[in-house]
């Protein structure tokens, strides 16, 4: 199976030609090894780093920042949404703590 | 007296001011905002700071890299504050709010604007729900209110690209991103991670000829052009009109000191220190170009700072420069001025796609492949290496 992905990783966008043949994935077209570690990624399970705001208790007009450290898988991501949109933060909370842990990967605030 | 005033505390003026201090001693940031960060808190999705701290950063994250370092620092924050004149009279007189303040040398890191429903025009009904993409924004990122929820968004820059992410993640639905031109003007992995993973779809060569609607948006008419000639409209119902049609360089004041600009980066014209046409006056970030990504405002700024400190310690070599003449297939190349005495990066823009793109500046060349003017190009001149100044695609 051949397919053409562009990466994600950078701004440079690299194109990248993806074959895989008898279970090995060959990538072509990637200017740095991250590039190909994308392509293997998303033929098998595409992930993403996972982000979004969540509120804190007591702010009406003011929403904290998490981010996942590691990405998570694609398809899951609007779930987790979802999930963090309906818990509050404790309002000592600060930039860099741990609020969860999703599938082995930690959640972390970004800015509160 | 200041020996480097920074007008502006986002990532390009941070980064300017923090360069500066390693050189010279007093130094400030004044900044609109009560905090530091510019646009930068804003943005919560991750994609910054992989060229300049090699680390995939989120906007919070970068900002911070840089705030705690000035705050580290003994930089005078002079926050929530307005510069309301400033002169160049030997030195620099600035008036703030707060008072008065004096610097022999003064950065501009003033940032951008981005363009509104009426800077591009859009004839129809003036409802609620017509809003540029930053603005939307910061309703859902920074307040956590949904601005809409059947959305159209104009323009495929890269904030429109990054806000439909979020709307979408956020449940609401995004009917499409409508661009004018053959191609987008954002970058390809907003394309794909932002419009493919969420299933947006992008219409180029179309765009939105009027808004309808009493209080709020209810619907827009949408054209497609095809070589400059509309063949085809539809209405469209929504809610929400989300304007991405790019920004536009801050320079107020520079333009009120007589600063010599430059049509076509909208920004000043400046020599490789990144210092204008008003000698001890500098330019950096998206104040002097819109750049594509920060780590490149991060840059400027150092450049930036670091030669406005050597100004204020009578230190600036004194050189003679060329202006670079934009010929064919170029857009603009920035800086504008340069001596050829020292290797030097030039950042420019193609006005048009090119599946290859030869391009030479004096007597140095680059083959580039796959490029159109949406993308920032960096083009390393040598010294020795000017000759006619002149660049162009080949």
């Amino acid at each position: 199976m051949k397919t053409t992905l562009r990466c994600i990783y950078c701004p440079t966008g690299c194109t990248l030609d993806v074959e895989i043949k008898d279970g090995r994935i060959i990538v072509k077209g990637d200017r740095c090894t991250k590039g190909c570690e994308y392509a293997r990624q998303e033929v098998i399970d595409p992930k993403r780093i996972f982000f979004t705001v969540m509120r804190v208790e007591g702010e009406e007009y003011k929403v904290a920042a998490v981010r996942s450290v590691a990405p998570l898988p694609k398809t899951e991501i609007k779930k987790l949404n979802e999930k963090f949109a309906k818990k509050h933060l404790n309002k000592n909370t600060k930039v860099g703590d741990k609020i969860a842990n999703i599938h082995g990967v930690d959640i972390i605030v970004t800015r509160i | 007296m200041y020996d480097v005033v920074v007008i502006g505390g986002g990532p390009a003026g941070m980064a300017a001011a923090l360069k500066a201090k390693e050189f010279v001693d007093m130094v400030a940031i004044v900044e609109r905002n009560e905090y530091l960060g510019g646009i930068l808190p804003q943005c919560i999705h991750n994609g910054f700071g992989l060229q300049y701290f090699k680390e995939d950063l989120t906007g919070p994250e970068f900002a911070n890299h840089l705030v705690e370092k000035v705050k580290n620092e003994d930089i005078d924050l002079l926050l929530g504050e307005h510069v309301d004149a400033l002169k160049n009279a030997g030195n620099f007189k600035i008036q703030l709010i707060g008072g008065k303040i004096e610097s022999k040398s003064v950065i501009f890191a003033t940032g951008a604007k981005e363009k509104t429903r009426y800077m591009i025009n859009i004839p129809g009904d003036r409802p609620s729900g017509v809003m540029t993409a930053g603005t939307a924004q910061t309703f859902l990122d920074m307040h956590g209110y949904l601005p809409g929820k059947k959305v159209v968004i104009l323009g495929s820059g890269d904030i429109g690209l990054i806000t439909a992410r979020r709307l979408a993640m956020e449940d609401a639905e995004v009917l499409g991103v409508y661009e004018i031109l053959p191609y987008p003007s954002g970058l390809t992995r907003n394309i794909v991670q932002c419009l493919q993973d969420y299933d947006i779809p992008l219409f180029l060569n179309h765009t939105i000829l009027e808004i309808k609607g009493k209080k709020r948006v209810e619907k827009v008419l949408v054209g497609e052009i095809k070589d400059g000639k509309l063949v085809r409209k539809e209405w469209v119902d929504c809610d929400t009109v989300i304007i991405a049609a790019g920004l536009v360089p801050n320079n107020k004041l520079l333009i009120k000191m007589g600063a010599e600009m430059d049509p076509k980066t909208g920004g000043p014209v400046v020599n490789e220190y990144l210092e204008t046409s008003i000698k001890g006056a500098f330019s950096c970030g998206n104040s002097l170009v819109i750049n594509d990504i920060v780590d490149y405002a991060v840059i400027q700024g150092e450049i930036a700072g670091r030669n406005a400190a050597l100004y204020s310690k009578g230190k600036l070599g004194d050189r003679k420069f060329k202006r670079i003449e934009v010929g064919r297939g170029i857009k603009f190349v920035m800086p504008q001025m340069v001596s050829g005495e020292e290797d030097v990066e030039l950042i420019m823009r193609v006005s048009e796609p090119m599946d290859t793109a030869k391009i030479r500046v004096g007597d140095e060349r680059k083959t580039l492949r796959f490029v159109n003017p949406s993308t920032m190009i960096s083009f390393k001149l040598k010294s020795g290496k000017l000759g006619d100044a002149k660049a162009e695609v080949l």
